[in-house]
């Protein structure tokens, strides 16, 4: 039977936290799927390391809590947890409940039906969607993954998405060689697998923006965001 | 060669090419060769408008999805509430 590992970097999402552990067990009991959480706790002013640390109370072996000292990014804290991980696949998400664990269901039909190596969720693609965002935030996040798409001559509806379902061993693979940070992470890990050979299926999900807690995007994302493409533009 | 790479030769080139034939041309088709690079902006953004303005119409919002994540959060408190957590 497969097992399934979720990395969950976490920085100041104590109100997130428990909903979204609540939301994958829940999924998983009902849909009879193993699961484990590895919680990658970059040191939160907030407490959010207390908050997992009385999750466990509930959740046992199925909750690894791994605690680093500060904030080292997304990059290493998905290195970091591979290390953890007990399962043959694993799931890279949000904690800010903007990846519904509802879609996983759908992540994992998919990868059983096709063989892929990833599975992708993507909110441009049909019966895809958002909630929350203006007119603005939309026209950004379409126009830089169109723009991501014909500069780095990528054919894939969502580059920049974080809610991923990998094997193994092809996220151990393709993670050590990345480079990028922030937005280009992602883009770079779908890149890579490509130029290895790897398969990559797209699944629709509804992107729910943020409830409870401060958004980390900020006004410089994009322009780093740019350099990140310029970067990646030369790497391959 | 990257990706950057091959996009800066084939500008080059192409660049190349249509300065050449800017100089070799006359009448029309000069008219014609020196609009080219207009043109080409002016496709490329027309497919950009095309693709990224088609997806903008079609990008759902789904007001259900935020009430039935606002439902689950509930249920998901009431669920700690009587495990005795204190969150």
């Amino acid at each position: 039977m497969s097992k399934y590992s979720v990395i969950l970097p976490t920085y100041n999402e104590r109100e997130n936290l428990p909903i979204i552990t609540y939301l994958i067990f829940e999924m998983a009991k009902k849909n009879n799927l193993d699961f484990e959480i590895i919680i990658i706790e970059d040191n939160s002013p907030d407490g959010t390391l207390q908050v997992a640390q009385e999750l466990k109370k509930v959740y046992g072996d199925k909750l690894i809590i791994h605690f680093r000292e500060k904030k080292l990014g997304l990059g290493s804290a998905y290195m970091d947890g591979i290390k953890l991980c007990h399962g043959n696949f694993i799931v890279i998400m949000d904690a800010d409940l903007s990846h519904h664990p509802k879609y996983l269901v759908d992540f994992i039909q998919k990868q059983k039906q096709t063989n892929c190596d990833i599975v992708t969720g993507s909110r441009y693609i049909n019966k895809g969607g958002v909630m929350n965002w203006g007119f603005d935030r939309k026209l950004t996040s379409r126009g830089a993954n169109f723009l991501a798409s014909t500069m780095l001559g990528v054919k894939c509806s969502d580059l920049t998405g974080s809610f991923r379902l990998y094997k193994r061993e092809v996220l151990e693979k393709v993670i050590k060689d990345v480079v990028s940070r922030g937005y280009a992470f992602q883009m770079e890990i779908i890149i890579r697998a490509r130029q290895y050979g790897y398969t990559v299926e797209e699944v629709p999900i509804v992107f729910v923006e943020r409830i409870f807690g401060e958004s980390k995007l900020g006004a410089s994302e994009f322009q780093i965001y740019l350099k990140g493409l310029w970067k990646l533009l030369w790497t391959f | 060669m990257s990706r950057g790479t091959n996009l800066f030769v084939a500008f080059s080139v192409s660049g190349i090419v249509w300065i050449v034939t800017l100089f070799l041309s006359t009448g029309y088709v000069n008219e014609v060769v020196k609009s080219m690079p207009t043109y080409a902006l002016i496709l490329y953004f027309s497919y950009a408008l095309f693709k990224v303005g088609g997806d903008l119409a079609r990008l759902k919002d789904y007001p259900e999805e935020a009430q039935s994540l606002q439902k689950e959060v509930e249920e998901a408190k009431r669920f700690y509430k009587e495990k005795g957590l204190k969150l």
